[in-house]
């Protein structure tokens, strides 16, 4: 009789026991349904190139303009520049930096997911440079006006900065091929990645062009090698590899 | 002798730098509409970011952004370039407010719509980046671009890096859905990535992404625009899956003419993960410097 008894409570137990012991085995993957196919996407038309840049949505209605609102950030403008001015102060972002170099840009390093920030502590940020004299980006990592840390990056190009494009239109617009050519253009400039085997490969060269007024097409174009200071070439648009210098 | 010279050539370029005043830093902001609420940033040359992104009061993304336009010149004419917008190349927007962010709402097939837009001008390039949200949960990323370096045949491939929590960081699970494609368990043409990888699209499957957190089966859509060209050998990658690392949330530093990194071929099942998106907009230089071409995933909430 209590072996019966015992053997009815085995049972009991193996059977409240198993399936809870299958729910805990069951993969991780619980949600096993997925949708039998997308939506469909409402496709918007928009203008065509006569009515301006940015394109607008085709027969919209109701437009409004909205109030952009912007948020006061702990770098603030002065503060980048002290920032900035604080890692020019710094021996070992110097010594990285060498005697030619331009300054690119400071931005807020944000704390990792999940981490927050204390109210009222100095921000953290990484002030970008580009050393010419050491062809390499160089980075100061600042808490506040205080250099944690200064690396530097060879073979890494950050984006052009704007003194940068300043100094290479300045550069393109002396150059002998083009100075009698450009009264009344505009200059621009774009970091270009020089392939190998080309000159300029490895160095930081910005392609500038010049361009009058709301023209398509640029009129003449430079390749500017800011590592070394010159002018790798420089001539009519479509005359690239022809106005290639030694 | 020689060290006087260095000294005076540092104070030089110090003078030089410190005379250049600049903004490039960061600008953020805050957005309420309809049922959508974000913050905004531009900073780390990723473009406009937008982030703790909720829509009907659940949180969809974490962060979405565009960390590099790649651009390959056919025969190399010009370029390659990896084109990074921040705040210090931002022009005016003349037919939107006038300012240096785009912000309106507009009403479009039967919708509520709000456009946010940021325009740069890197060289010659003129993008507009932008986010079209609809009140019934879609958003549009795209990205105008007009302007010709040289006069060649060339490509952009805009990188968005999207970053999705839904219903908090973890539990993640991403999915591709191709028509005709065999069930795994998931249902008819249903796979799922289960460790880091890169995957291209096959238009005439039309395939699609799908994000969903495994714990209460939320999701987002990821549908390639309709303008969203083929991979190539420059660009050879239509949707990058990669686990959630806050070191890897960071300025470009893949250079022009590499893909996306940061693959190590970490499981993404059940993660926190990301999602990189690749566009491959075409240019044909016949048809000139002025004709704008656009790009850009749509991205569906899904209850």
């Amino acid at each position: 009789m209590k072996e019966r008894k015992t053997a009815t409570l085995l049972t009991i137990t193996i059977a409240v026991l198993l399936p809870l012991l299958g729910l805990a085995c069951k993969p991780k993957s619980q949600q096993v349904t997925l949708p039998e196919k997308p939506p469909q996407v409402v496709r918007q038309e928009f203008t065509e190139k006569q009515e301006g840049f940015p394109p607008k949505v085709k027969g919209r209605t109701n437009v409004s303009a909205v109030a952009v609102q912007e948020l006061s950030t702990s770098l603030t403008d002065s503060l980048a520049v002290q920032t900035r001015d604080a890692a020019l102060q710094d021996t070992r972002v110097r010594d990285l930096l060498g005697a030619r170099f331009a300054y690119i840009t400071v931005d807020e390093i944000e704390p990792e997911k999940g981490q927050t920030v204390n109210a009222g502590a100095a921000p953290i940020t990484r002030v970008t440079f580009f050393s010419y004299a050491n062809n390499a980006a160089v980075y100061a990592r600042m808490n506040g006006l205080k250099v944690e840390s200064v690396t530097k990056a060879e073979g890494f190009q950050p984006p052009e900065g704007r003194e940068e494009i300043n100094t290479a239109i300045a550069l393109a617009s002396r150059d002998d091929n083009l100075r009698s050519k450009l009264q009344g253009l505009t200059g621009h400039a774009i970091l270009s990645y020089t392939p190998e085997g080309q000159a300029g490969y490895g160095h930081r060269v910005l392609r500038v062009t010049f361009r009058q007024g709301d023209e398509d097409v640029p009129r003449y174009f430079s390749m500017v090698d800011l590592t070394d200071q010159k002018v790798l070439s420089a001539g009519a648009l479509g005359h690239e590899n022809k106005e290639q210098k030694p | 002798m020689t060290k006087i010279c260095f000294s005076t050539l540092r104070l030089v370029a110090l003078v030089f730098v410190l005379g250049c005043t600049s903004s490039s830093f960061g600008h953020s902001g805050h957005v309420n509409w309809g049922p959508w609420s974000f913050d905004w940033e531009v900073k780390d040359d990723a473009g406009l970011a937008i982030r703790s992104v909720n829509y009907k009061n659940e949180e969809l993304m974490y962060k979405t952004s565009m960390p590099v336009i790649r651009v390959k010149y056919d025969g190399n004419a010009c370029g390659p370039y990896a084109d990074r917008i921040s705040w210090d190349s931002l022009v005016n927007i003349s037919n939107c407010g006038g300012g240096k962010i785009c912000q309106q709402t507009y009403t479009s097939g039967g919708h509520n719509w709000l456009e946010f837009g940021i325009l740069a001008e890197i060289g010659e390039y003129r993008i507009y980046q932008v986010y079209y949200l609809s009140d019934d949960g879609w958003i549009n990323a795209a990205l105008w671009s007009k302007g010709l370096q040289c006069e060649v045949n060339h490509a952009h491939h805009p990188n968005w890096r999207m970053d999705f929590d839904i219903n908090g960081a973890a539990n993640d699970q991403l999915f591709v859905h191709s028509d005709g494609g065999p069930n795994e368990g998931w249902g008819p043409g249903w796979h799922k990535y289960t460790n880091e990888q890169q995957d291209i699209k096959n238009p005439p499957k039309n395939t699609n992404w799908f994000v969903r957190d495994n714990s209460n089966g939320h999701g987002a859509w990821i549908i390639p625009g309709s303008n969203d060209g083929t991979f190539d050998a420059f660009a050879p990658t239509d949707i990058a899956a990669r686990r959630y690392h806050g070191s890897e949330d960071e300025p470009w530093k893949f250079g022009a003419s590499s893909d996306v990194g940061y693959n190590d071929g970490e499981s993404v099942q059940e993660q926190d993960d990301i999602l990189w998106y690749i566009a491959h907009l075409n240019h044909m230089a016949s048809q000139g410097a002025g004709v704008w071409h656009q790009a850009g995933p749509w991205i569906g909430v899904s209850r």
